[in-house]
């Protein structure tokens, strides 16, 4: 999965398409359990959505942004807005679902 | 220290910070995840950010380098009462509701 940088995070989220970025660590053990659902649904979604991971220890400031406080944190975006977020893990159904009810 | 010993000491201190932790939670009328692994992953994660910082510091939360702010997520942090409550398990998935 590509990784998203505060240097190219700007113009990432304002493209075409809804961006889904999954913000996490390294040694976040919820990151770690996440990471492998959010590669299948970025392959089921893939004509819908584009899907970025972004390392948060990486990139303090666009965390610092968004105020995020615990990990791993999955925000929605559109045109540059955030439509919709949620912290914690989830299966993959549940983000089917939240994906779909969002875009 | 050779990287074989390193290891087995982390190993070791995983055990028995583990085991600490199992304590704790019974004393406190909960219990740990039943997933070991999970369990497991976050003890590790908790020992390396003692090494890197000095507390063991959730790993589930993001540090703001103010050590007042910081004191309050370290595990047990002062949310996991609340969340073990509210959500039947604390943010990290360490400690479980008793069912």
């Amino acid at each position: 999965m590509e990784k998203i940088t505060d240097n190219n995070f700007e113009e990432i989220i304002n493209g075409e398409k809804p961006v889904l970025v999954d913000f996490y660590t390294d040694w976040c053990p919820p990151c770690k359990m996440l990471s492998p659902i959010i590669e299948e649904v970025q392959k089921e979604f893939e004509d819908k959505i584009m899907v970025f991971k972004m390392n948060i220890d990486e990139n303090p400031l666009t965390a610092n942004m968004f105020q995020i406080d615990r990990i791993t944190t999955v925000i929605l975006f559109s045109k540059g807005e955030i439509k919709s977020s949620f912290i914690g893990f989830r299966d993959k159904e549940a983000i089917n679902e939240w994906i779909n009810s969002t875009i | 220290m050779s990287g074989l010993i390193q290891l087995f000491k982390m190993e070791e201190e995983i055990k028995k910070l583990i085991k600490r932790y199992q304590k704790y939670a019974e004393e406190k009328g909960f219990k740990l995840n039943s997933n070991e692994k999970v369990v497991e992953g976050v003890v590790r994660a908790l020992l390396i950010r003692e090494k890197q910082f000095g507390k063991k510091y959730c790993p589930c939360r993001k540090m703001t380098n103010d050590k007042k702010q910081d004191k309050k997520i370290i595990c047990p942090c002062i949310y996991h009462l609340d969340e073990i409550e509210k959500d039947g398990h604390c943010f990290c998935n360490l400690f479980f509701k008793n069912e």
